[in-house]
């Protein structure tokens, strides 16, 4: 990774803060500075989206010359678009704050799909948006894991994150709820014939539970791409 | 309006909105559906599709009039995708666990709305059968149903 500036970083936390805040200094309660940096591979850009966003409040602090309406504008929440946009970020700094396991290209690679999964230009307004809780019990799933491949995110509609994993045939959908918990199916053929199977369980005992089916068809990372 | 039974060999298309869809990690193309396309809300009787036959021939034009049909009642979004699959397909599924569903015709809120019914019982399994084998061809939203969803919203 490349060293970020601190000035970058500041920018880009103050970026983070006046959606979120409205004013005053903003500390995310999860991240640190320099987590909120890994977050945001291109602060700049982070940014300039901020800024296209939230004119006037994108660097610095707030004040009446820069946007002589800033009192009046709404709070980020009152617009579902902003909510989304809310969202996405702390969903990248909290992957942030477990940057230490994944390789750079993995950490880029799910930030794109979170990206997609959250376009609003194809998220529906009024659905459940992924819950914070969800999300750390799929980032604690990648680290027990270890090296998996990156799967297929998706979302349910109460707001639980969704992972899959294809090869061919063979697939493995997990759902990620609340403390740890997994509700998952897979479909994997073997010996010719073809098993299906489903059910719940915490984070840590997922490899015992498909261990029968020989996981490693989804767990091992096929191409360098893939790899965290 | 009275409910009747489909035949067989007719299909369902259902809307599935872009987070239930299965991406390809590295490209986000579409491949495939998340079993949870299937999974029914709370407040849902059956699961909801659109009666492709309903709108007559020819079958090549079904599947548009059935997209604009929806998209005149329902947001469509340019990454959702609707799901096709023969009436006879999803039964025969659901009947392997021992899930005896009704899929009929009530025009419920659009006129070839269809339900599955006695879907309450589904297993995730059942769900998962149905995304990857029995309802799983995926067709991307036609432009026409795009303007028009984007039209109905600019009205609201």
């Amino acid at each position: 990774m490349n060293a970020i500036p601190d000035s970058n970083i500041f920018a880009a936390t103050n970026a983070v803060a006046w959606p979120l805040g409205g004013g005053g200094t903003f500390r995310h309660p999860q991240a640190s500075a320099s987590a909120v940096a890994l977050a945001f591979g291109d602060p700049a850009g982070v940014q300039a989206s901020f800024q296209a966003r939230y004119r006037g409040f994108g660097s610095g602090a707030p004040s009446a010359a820069v946007n002589p309406d800033w009192k009046a504008l709404p709070s980020s929440r009152a617009d579902p678009h902003a909510e989304v946009f809310d969202r996405l970020i702390d969903l990248k700094v909290s992957t942030a704050t477990i940057a230490m396991h994944l390789q750079d290209a993995w950490r880029t690679g799910l930030f794109r799909q979170l990206d997609d999964l959250l376009d609003e230009e194809n998220w529906h307004p009024g659905d459940t948006l992924p819950t914070p809780d969800s999300f750390r019990t799929f980032l604690r799933l990648v680290i027990m894991l270890g090296r998996p491949p990156r799967p297929g995110l998706g979302c349910t509609d109460s707001g639980n994150i969704l992972a899959s994993w294809r090869r061919t045939e063979d697939r493995l959908t997990i759902e990620c709820r609340l403390d740890d918990e997994l509700r998952w199916v897979l479909s994997r053929r073997l010996l010719g014939e073809t098993e299906s199977a489903a059910g719940i369980c915490k984070v840590k005992n997922l490899r015992s539970r498909l261990a029968p089916y020989e996981p490693e068809v989804w767990f091992v990372a096929h191409d360098k791409h893939s790899r965290p | 309006m009275p409910t009747t039974n489909i035949p067989d060999p007719d299909h369902l298309l259902r809307h599935v909105k872009s987070r239930l869809v299965d991406r390809d990690p590295q490209t986000g193309a579409a491949i495939g559906l998340l079993p949870q396309a299937f999974e029914l809300t709370p407040d849902e009787r059956g699961l909801s599709a659109s009666w492709l036959e309903f709108f007559g021939d020819p079958a090549s034009a079904q599947p548009a009039a059935a997209m604009a049909e929806f998209a005149a009642v329902y947001d469509v979004r340019k990454n959702d995708r609707f799901a096709c699959g023969a009436v006879g397909d999803i039964k025969a599924a659901c009947g392997r666990f021992n899930l005896k569903v009704r899929v009929v015709h009530d025009g419920d809120g659009h006129p070839s709305h269809a339900s599955v019914r006695r879907f309450g019982g589904a297993s995730l399994e059942l769900l998962d059968l149905l995304a990857a084998e029995a309802w799983a061809e995926i067709v991307a939203p036609t432009s026409a149903a795009l303007q028009i969803s984007k039209v109905r919203a600019k009205a609201r």
